[in-house]
């Protein structure tokens, strides 16, 4: 029997078959990949993308059927559980149709709307429906984020300074390690002095690349909704840096994508008299876990590597709350992570936008 | 062989400067002494100008600041110079001696948008008006000297900076106060093809800071060096006066004072 089809679990439980919708480079690179190493909870059963040629291509490569209709995903009988994984856009609308069909769980990737409104709208259809929904913050599921969270003690009360920092190689660097990517989108040159480019690529970055720890980040604010943005600007040649704070809390999130071959994904969170460092595998590929460390008196408490990562621990998660669990983070917890990184990419982008202007006049 | 020169020092210096674990570890060029009339080591406290210029006015031959805060200068400067006494200044962070090679680092990684970040940790209580003034002249001594800084957050825990070099180069010194790890500052610039870290440990010990160059086609360390910044700096103050030169540590920190008075609002006693 083909491994991909399924029949073959080895847990007992029956698989649990899979839907994805969009088949994109995190499609390809991701969770494909993450899904053949889980093949003894998963099967893939259908790949929907809007493009027939790419939702064939892909699905043959894990022997699924393929669509462009996503209600076509969302009827079957075989798929259990639904992956959204399309533009941003498509999300909210995707994630309440899933729910609707009834079932067993959705993932979906971050994030899972672009305003409260929807967040809101997509937690009452869950609520009503009783479908659990995760969203693919890898990071709140990566092992050695875990590990720290159940050790840290009085940390989210005495945090001081917060900071994420990102530096990253161009994606296809890791998704060519990971997969052989089929379609890759394309972007236009960056217009530095454009205020409204300026906005864009600030909102962008915030909602495509620090809302992986913005949810990390808002652990350590009791008050994440009372923000005073300090300072935001683009990196060049890609990438952003924002400095806020919210009450007594200081935060830094900064991000420089660029041509530097090291990456280096760092969270910290320093007390007076803790600290936190947490280095954080690169995306796409399965490098394993993060390695956290917890500091205090000079003695250091060293967490991972685990053998896996975020995204698996995400689809592991699924599975769970298919089968029953509850998920660890509710439907509030949710919408609280997007409200606030809705937030934070708004007054970012409009101060960034503004120091463009200001500079021009 | 050079003759050795005696050191004098009060007690607050002595301490914060480690200086009889130098004297110990420069047995031929150095002596403690009672009497401040060759080198003095004098604590950078409120008031330490004052101080170092009664120093010179006794009859003092070089003299060290340790660590100082913000503070108004010109006078001593001016007596310094007209006595021909070097006056060289102790940098915690910034007299490390790796700071040359890893300078050398910084240059090569030519990167006109990069930003230059600068995150110290200190004691709790410790004075951050201090640390910054260190802050300045470590990033001074890497990359360029800081024309602007503005202030995005300052308390008696932590700060974040920004601030910019003669050069354009964008800065951001940022400090938190903790007891979860000694001392130590982390440098880094990020640039188009690759980066630049410098990680300099509690200047308290001889633990060697460690540079790293990091390039499309690898990364590279320097190599490492056992000795504190303290050392350093009272070995170039003795070749100093050997030698009969001057130091122009015054009236760099002269400029810092001024950007840094102005940040913190401190008073420069104009």
């Amino acid at each position: 029997m083909c491994p991909w089809r399924g029949g073959a679990q080895v847990s007992g439980a029956p698989l649990l078959g899979v839907g994805i919708l969009g088949a994109g480079p995190v499609t390809q690179a991701i969770h494909l990949p993450t899904l053949a190493r889980l093949t003894d909870t998963f099967r893939v059963a259908m790949i929907m993308d809007v493009d027939a040629d790419i939702a064939r291509s892909v699905a043959a490569r894990v022997d699924s059927r393929s669509t462009t209709d996503m209600t076509t995903v969302l009827d079957d009988p075989d798929v259990d559980v639904v992956a959204i994984c399309s533009p941003h856009h498509f999300h909210a609308e995707q994630v309440v149709a899933a729910c609707r069909a009834g079932k067993k769980a959705v993932l979906c990737e971050k994030p899972f709307a672009t305003t409260s409104e929807q967040a809101e709208a997509i937690a009452a259809v869950s609520a009503e429906t009783g479908v659990p929904i995760l969203v693919g913050a890898m990071h709140t599921f990566d092992p050695g984020w875990l590990a720290a969270q159940a050790n840290w003690g009085d940390l989210q009360e005495r945090a001081l300074f917060i900071r994420s920092s990102i530096v990253l190689p161009p994606n296809p660097r890791y998704e060519d390690f990971a997969t052989e990517v089929i379609t890759r989108p394309s972007f236009p040159p960056p217009d530095y002095e454009n205020p409204d480019a300026v906005a864009r690529m600030v909102s962008g970055g915030v909602l495509g690349l620090a809302i992986h720890d913005l949810p990390l980040v808002r652990a350590f604010l009791p008050h994440y909704d009372d923000i005073e943005l300090l300072s935001a600007e683009v990196e060049r040649p890609g990438g952003y840096s924002i400095i806020f704070r919210s009450r007594d809390r200081l935060v830094e999130v900064h991000a420089v994508t660029s041509n530097n071959w090291a990456p280096n994904w760092a969270f910290h969170v320093f007390a007076e008299d803790q600290l936190l460092d947490i280095e954080f595998t690169p995306s796409y590929v399965h490098a394993g876990g993060a390695v956290a460390h917890l500091t205090r008196a000079e003695q250091r408490i060293t967490f991972g590597p685990a053998e896996h990562n975020g995204y698996e621990g995400e689809w592991r998660e699924l599975a769970d709350v298919a089968r029953g669990a509850e998920p660890r983070s509710g439907s509030a917890d949710l919408i609280a992570d997007l409200s606030f990184a809705l937030n934070i990419a708004d007054l970012a982008a409009h101060k960034a936008s503004e120091n463009v202007r200001r500079s021009a006049a | 062989m050079t003759t050795s020169l005696g050191v004098y020092a009060g007690e607050s210096a002595r301490r914060s400067g480690d200086i009889d674990v130098v004297i110990a570890s420069l047995p031929v060029t150095l002596r403690p002494s009672t009497a401040a009339t060759e080198l003095v080591g004098i604590a950078g406290e409120t008031g330490w100008a004052g101080d170092a210029l009664a120093a010179i006015e006794g009859g003092a031959i070089g003299l060290i600041i340790i660590d100082p805060v913000a503070e108004d200068a010109a006078d001593l400067s001016l007596a310094a110079e007209r006595r021909g006494v070097p006056v060289v200044i102790d940098y915690p962070f910034a007299g490390n001696p790796a700071m040359p090679m890893a300078a050398a680092y910084f240059s090569a990684s030519e990167s006109p948008h990069a930003l230059l970040e600068c995150t110290v940790t200190t004691r709790p209580g410790g004075n951050l008006r201090r640390l910054i003034m260190d802050q300045f002249a470590l990033v001074r001594a890497l990359d360029g000297q800081i024309e602007t800084a503005t202030a995005l957050d300052w308390t008696d825990r932590r700060y974040v900076v920004t601030a910019r070099t003669e050069q354009g180069r964008r800065v951001r010194l940022t400090a938190i106060s903790t007891t979860a790890q000694p001392p130590a500052a982390a440098v880094r610039m990020l640039g188009a093809d690759g980066s630049v870290e410098f990680n300099v440990p509690d200047p308290g010990t001889a633990r060697p800071a460690v540079a790293t160059l990091i390039t499309p086609s690898g990364a590279e360390s320097l190599p490492t060096l056992f000795e504190t910044a303290h050392r350093l700096t009272w070995r170039r103050l003795a070749r100093l006066v050997h030698d009969g030169g001057q130091a122009s540590d015054l009236s760099r920190f002269t400029k810092d004072s001024s950007i840094v008075g102005a940040l913190t609002g401190a008073s420069l006693g104009r």
